[in-house]
């Protein structure tokens, strides 16, 4: 079932003047309800600017984004009520961090919501747990924490405010190999027991292998390829002439057949590799 | 070894915060890099890589051990001429490429080292010009440094450090917040810089895969030297770095998955066409 859909989306910056750049031209898109979508693009490919009009941040020209089948600019007054539904998380929202205690900073969306202070305190252990937040963390400030810390404090921010579907533009930017796992096992969490639908944006096609169900790539404000991993991934020719690849295992999966082993051409990930190379190597497959 | 360029001798460095907690991030660190050699300092965030670049440039100085750069001590008390003649040998290039740009057109910007130092005009421009085409920047150096993009960004900021001709660049986490062109830009910089003008470099990255370029991996882990050799020997061992929470090659991953499960290999490769020789090799002879 389709939760969100962009019919048609266009916007341009700067419209009607000498310096007019068209950042998303004619996106058409529908995202799975509970899903985890990918969304992979070069810096300027138009990706924050399609996420920020997924919760209503900016305004298409053109076209329409559907909520549960409904234009949420259908009525404008109503936008911040989609702002609840669809939960943002910016690059590097650390810095955005403000309150005086990691709890304080985390309540700050529930609060804005109007929910009673024993449904904000409930709200803000499941987040912080969501997102791997310490709770011996909660009464620090933010400012105390470690960068790694810091991005879950916000991203549980956002967590907490329940939404049906959370947009995350690259969450793992910069973070270090475990810091980057921290953040993808917890969104993985997140969706699995909450049911909520996760779309991502992350330039590494490993981790995108590893968590999501569809990817969609985006180049020169426009949808280039959509679809299942097999979808996109087994189409490493039209990846590559963009500037983009298939992960590091898939490639050396196709030298592998290249050189006359029966494998099948959709692996992506190193586990999926090691199951299906094993018994053409004899080793013991059910170790 | 070529002659040594940097030599830390049980290298300590102990923060002290304003309750008098202490925090050692490195702990009798021993090492030598040689003059010319391209290193690759791998560790996660927190584990003491950061101030290690932090002591090169004389941000900080050894609480105890020693640190020699260029044949010169490092430590506190330093005449101001002698933290200059050491920042002068060896330039830095940082995280942040949006922090590290001060003049509104490019060139200007890659000058401004050089003017500092008191470099004669027509040198200066000999000087701007040559990093900027170094860099590959050269077409751009009118641009204004904000139209640029990440990885433009930082090769200007790489070109600046250049004009200052110092003998060893420290990169520290200079590709952490560029796209992957944007670092695939810069990390052909690099090498070009090691391979063709023999600069010493010092990497300082989390990416296991900017790591492997190297021709030396030190893995920091806790203050401590956890591991040093050459790539193919440091990501042999992918349990330990695993450990440290390091990533390793997905080939080698593989292997090592392999090996688990009863086949072992004669070598461990870390590149693709390395890895599917081996594995290749064993499929054929088994399937005879």
């Amino acid at each position: 079932m389709t939760i969100l859909e962009l019919s048609d989306v266009c916007y341009t910056y700067d419209s009607g003047t000498p310096m007019a750049h068209e950042a998303l031209s004619h996106i058409n898109l529908k995202i799975e309800k509970g899903s985890m979508t990918g969304l992979i693009g070069h810096t300027g490919c138009g990706k924050s600017t399609l996420l920020r009009m997924l919760n209503g941040l900016t305004k298409p020209d053109s076209g329409k984004i559907l909520l549960d089948g409904h234009d949420i600019w259908e009525d404008p007054k109503q936008i911040s009520a989609v702002r609840f539904r669809v939960g943002l998380v910016m690059q590097y929202p650390e810095y955005q961090l403000f309150d005086e205690t990691v709890r304080a900073d985390i309540a700050y969306g529930p609060r804005n919501m109007g929910l009673d202070d024993a449904e904000i305190a409930a709200r803000v252990a499941e987040a912080a747990s969501f997102a791997g937040v310490d709770a011996s963390l909660l009464d620090k400030s933010p400012f105390e924490l470690s960068g790694g810390q810091k991005r879950r404090v916000a991203i549980a921010g956002v967590m907490a405010m329940r939404p049906e579907i959370l947009v995350l533009d690259e969450p793992a930017a910069g973070l270090d190999p475990r810091g980057r796992e921290d953040i993808f096992e917890g969104l993985a969490r997140y969706r699995a027991e909450s049911g909520a639908t996760v779309i991502v944006v992350s330039h590494s096609m490993e981790d995108m292998a590893r968590y999501c169900d569809y990817l969609a790539v985006m180049n020169d404000g426009e949808i280039f390829l959509r679809g299942t991993q097999r979808e996109v991934f087994g189409k490493s020719d039209a990846l590559q002439s963009i500037g983009l690849d298939v992960p590091d295992i898939t490639r050396l999966c196709a030298l592998l057949r290249e050189g006359g082993m029966p494998l099948p051409d959709d692996i992506y990930t190193v586990e999926a590799a090691t199951a299906a190379i094993l018994p053409l190597l004899g080793g013991d497959a059910d170790a | 070894m070529a002659e040594p360029f940097i030599i830390a001798d049980n290298l300590s460095y102990t923060y002290t915060d304003g309750d008098g907690g202490e925090t050692a991030a490195l702990k009798n660190v021993s090492f030598t890099v040689g003059r010319g050699e391209y290193v690759a300092v791998l560790g996660h965030n927190g584990s003491g890589k950061s101030t290690l670049a932090k002591l090169l440039n004389v941000i900080l100085v050894p609480t105890s051990g020693s640190l020699t750069v260029a044949g010169k001590p490092i430590f506190d008390g330093m005449s101001d001429d002698e933290v200059f003649d050491v920042r002068r040998k060896v330039g830095m290039v940082f995280q942040n490429p949006d922090n590290q740009l001060v003049a509104t057109i490019v060139e200007e910007d890659v000058a401004f080292g050089p003017e500092n130092l008191g470099i004669p005009r027509d040198e200066i421009r000999l000087r701007v010009d040559d990093a900027l085409r170094t860099v590959g920047m050269y077409e751009h150096r009118d641009s204004q440094p904000h139209r640029l993009s990440g990885g433009q960004k930082q090769r200007v900021a790489i070109a600046g450090v250049i004009a200052m001709m110092p003998e060893c660049i420290v990169f520290d986490e200079s590709t952490a917040m560029l796209d992957p062109r944007g670092r695939a830009e810069v990390m052909r910089t690099i090498r070009r810089l090691s391979d063709d003008f023999g600069m010493t470099i010092l990497h300082i990255t989390h990416y296991m895969d900017e790591a492997v370029m190297a021709d030396r991996v030190m893995v920091i882990n806790d203050g401590e030297l956890y591991a040093d050799g050459t790539p193919k020997e440091v990501f042999r061992d992918v349990g330990a770095l695993r450990r440290v929470g390091l990533d390793v090659p997905q080939g080698r991953e593989l292997m090592d998955a392999l090996e688990q499960n009863g086949v072992s290999f004669a070598d461990s490769p870390i590149d693709n066409a390395g890895c599917a020789a081996l594995i290749l090799e064993r499929y054929r002879s088994r399937s005879k």
